[in-house]
């Protein structure tokens, strides 16, 4: 009994070291955001000896935060709420649907989830660009277009799992097929549509590439304002991680009220 | 159901007509889909006349006036209406499929919808699912399908940095960029050399998450440990930050001179008994680029597969273990029998989707050192992958646009066909209940 204890007891210690190691970047982060631009390139791991609230100042300035926090919100917002609606929309017309041209549409839909962004950024931008669409409006339907491959294929899966009798009955009730869908699937669809949400909220509020292929200076988000720090020859990291402790703030915020659907949305999201 | 001559006749006659839109429609006396399916055929027709026409034959020649006709323009151009013919081309089926049912139907004695509001009704009740999906789909064709149109075309062209229009003009080649890759020693060697490099990224980088997800996730899973969901937590944070930010840190704390892991890491460690190691070239050494971009891979994605193998190992019943534990087995076979098995079978196309995602895992190669440290010839660094050599091909000082876009091709028939074969032998692909 007391060998089993103490093997818990170094299991547990071994758990607390992965979370530390795991922790590092952010402690270097945190720590290195109070020092001045010196002594990050003299000294990257040690509590500094002098501290500066500067830098804070100075990023919150530099990010235009309050603009570019305001200007992420709305791209995230609007193009995550879009996905959801969408691609539950979409997939359950495919699932119900069940003829070979049904079938076939999934199928690209999936293939579509592979094809990888950097290969088709040109002709896609070019496009955009044609008909005057690289705007806050043109990159909320890339993203559609994007998100909607990964977000249908989840949604059809945990489709699968709600029974069909249900529209039956609601058919024989008197209901028509738009009230069955928003009135009866679209809540029960509920865990799958928080774990679509999540991905797809963390997939665009970091998102990089494609806002700098599409946005211009007025309307940039965070990561794009935050790459003005790593110009070519200066990296201004003190600003950089000033500027990042104070971006990813709102995030653990809502982190933490989230933090219990988060989880069981991932693991749902395979398990159903 | 038997039909007289006179049924038989009238398909034919309502499929004939409808060679023409919408005359089919009129003989099976439906006035208002007539009217629809006409008024589609002349927009098609006009649009056909007004743009459709010059489009499809810049789309033949891609120009023939260097510096005034834009090939890539026309390329575009050129696409857009082969998408808008094949649309067109859809709903002339349909209209020709419709003129034969109705006729059917009207043939056999079946009632057919004549007035409008009884048409709508219909479109409404069987065209609805496809309705749904409309939106998602729309956007699809202009974000995706387009684009992969235009760079499957661009493959079979010279378009190149000796060919940028408006300038140059830019011609078909048919194949000659892909024997090229394959026959021409110098892109031969390149494309070898990054095609390996990829291969063993993708099953390195990306098994190294994945054991490492699974053995923390059954590890900390056991009943006895305290604080669960305090590591969940923990092990999330990192989604919180731009990945771009977080492997620039990691890049700069890599840096051979500077950086935090030579100077004052590797020092540390050197107080131990026992250990002395050098300073690692870190960026300038391509194994040990390598090395570190693998370790911060793993690093970066075991996470997700920790989140996700604890949900799956939460939905074993517990009597399972006891019973396996009466009958004897160990821990190490219980894990066998079954954990593993379980986690599998929930987690492959999950799986699957990482690795595929790995092999296209741009911005950890190319925020790390760019692809680099030296060359291993056309643009590529000895640490690119095939996305970031893409990147490199299109976007650098002398862009090949064509050599990516084959590139492309490649890459999507490699990792559509393996993800396709595994989604089909799981459930996820299942089509039937």
């Amino acid at each position: 009994m007391k060998k089993k204890k103490r093997n818990l007891l170094i299991l547990e210690i071994v758990g607390l070291l992965l979370a530390l190691l795991w922790l590092s970047p952010f402690y270097i982060m945190i720590v290195n955001s109070i020092k001045t631009k010196k002594e990050i390139f003299s000294d990257v791991i040690g509590i500094p000896e002098e501290w500066t609230f500067e830098n804070f100042s100075n990023a919150f300035i530099d990010l235009d935060f309050i603009h570019s926090f305001i200007n992420s919100l709305i791209i995230t917002i609007f193009s995550v709420g879009i996905i959801i609606i969408f691609s539950a929309m979409a997939a359950y017309a495919l699932q119900r649907n069940k003829s070979k041209l049904s079938g076939m549409i999934f199928f690209i839909f999936v293939a579509a989830m592979l094809i990888p962004f950097q290969s088709v950024m040109i002709p896609l931008v070019s496009l955009f660009g044609k008909v005057e669409m690289l705007n806050q409006v043109g990159l909320i339907f890339m993203y559609l277009g994007f998100g909607s491959s990964l977000s249908i294929f989840l949604y059809h899966g945990s489709l699968s799992s709600v029974a069909v009798s249900l529209d039956e009955a609601a058919t024989i009730d008197g209901a028509n097929k738009w009230q069955i869908f928003w009135r009866i699937i679209f809540p029960i669809l509920k865990p799958i549509s928080v774990t679509v949400g999540i991905l797809n909220v963390i997939w665009i509020w970091n998102d990089y590439l494609l806002p700098s292929l599409v946005l211009n200076e007025q309307s940039a988000t965070i990561p794009l304002k935050m790459f003005f720090f790593f110009g070519q020859y200066t990296k201004q990291w003190h600003l950089a991680l000033a500027g990042l402790t104070i971006a990813i703030i709102p995030v653990i915020i809502v982190y933490f009220f989230a933090q219990k659907h988060i989880i069981k949305g991932v693991s749902d999201g395979a398990v159903k | 159901m038997e039909l007289n001559n006179n049924g038989q006749e009238r398909i034919k006659k309502a499929a004939l007509l409808s060679i023409i839109p919408g005359l089919g429609q009129f003989y099976n006396k439906q006035p208002f889909k007539g009217v629809v399916f006409l008024a589609i055929f002349f927009v098609f027709i006009i649009q056909m006349a007004t743009f459709g026409i010059e489009a499809m034959t810049g789309l033949f020649t891609l120009g023939v006036t260097p510096g005034q006709d834009h090939s890539l323009f026309m390329l575009i151009e050129g696409s857009l209406q082969l998408l808008i013919l094949a649309i067109f081309l859809i709903l002339y089926a349909i209209n020709i499929y419709d003129a034969k049912r109705v006729a059917t139907l009207a043939s056999i004695g079946i009632k057919t919808n004549k007035s409008f509001i009884d048409i709508m009704k219909n479109v409404y009740q069987n065209g609805f699912s496809y309705l749904l999906a409309l939106p998602a789909y729309a956007a699809m064709i202009f974000a995706i399908v387009f684009p992969v149109l235009v760079t499957v075309l661009t493959a079979f062209t010279n378009y190149d940095f000796y060919h940028i229009p408006p300038a140059n003009l830019v011609d078909w080649v048919g194949f000659d960029t892909f024997k090229d890759i394959f026959f021409l020693s110098s892109y031969r060697d390149s494309f070898m050399a990054v095609l390996s490099w990829t291969v063993i990224w993708t099953f390195a980088a990306t098994t190294l998450q994945i054991v490492i997800g699974v053995f923390t996730a059954v590890v900390l899973n056991q009943k006895f440990i305290k604080g669960r969901r305090f590591f969940g937590i923990i092990f999330l944070l990192p989604w919180a930050v731009p990945a771009f930010i977080t492997i620039m840190s990691f890049s700069n704390m890599f840096n051979d001179s500077i950086g935090a892991i030579n100077t004052q890491v590797i020092p540390l460690l050197n107080h131990l008994p026992f250990i002395d190691i050098d300073a690692i070239s870190w960026k300038t050494d391509p194994f040990w680029t390598k090395i570190a971009i693998i370790m911060i891979q793993g690093w970066l994605g075991f996470p997700f597969i920790y989140v996700l193998v604890s949900g799956i190992l939460q939905s074993i019943p517990e009597d399972l273990y006891e019973a396996a534990k009466i009958d004897g087995a160990n821990a190490i076979q219980r894990f066998r029998t079954i954990t593993m098995p379980a986690i599998f079978a929930i987690a492959t196309p999950i799986f699957v989707t990482q690795y595929t995602g790995n092999f296209n895992n741009f911005s950890m190669i190319y925020l790390f050192n760019e692809g680099g440290p030296g060359s291993v010839g056309a643009g590529a660094g000895s640490t690119d992958i095939l996305i970031s050599w893409i990147y490199k091909l299109t976007t650098g000082t002398s862009p090949q646009y064509n050599v990516a876009a084959a590139v492309t091709i490649m890459i999507s028939i490699i990792v559509i066909g393996i993800s396709l074969l595994v989604f089909k032998k799981t459930k996820a692909f299942e089509m039937e209940d």
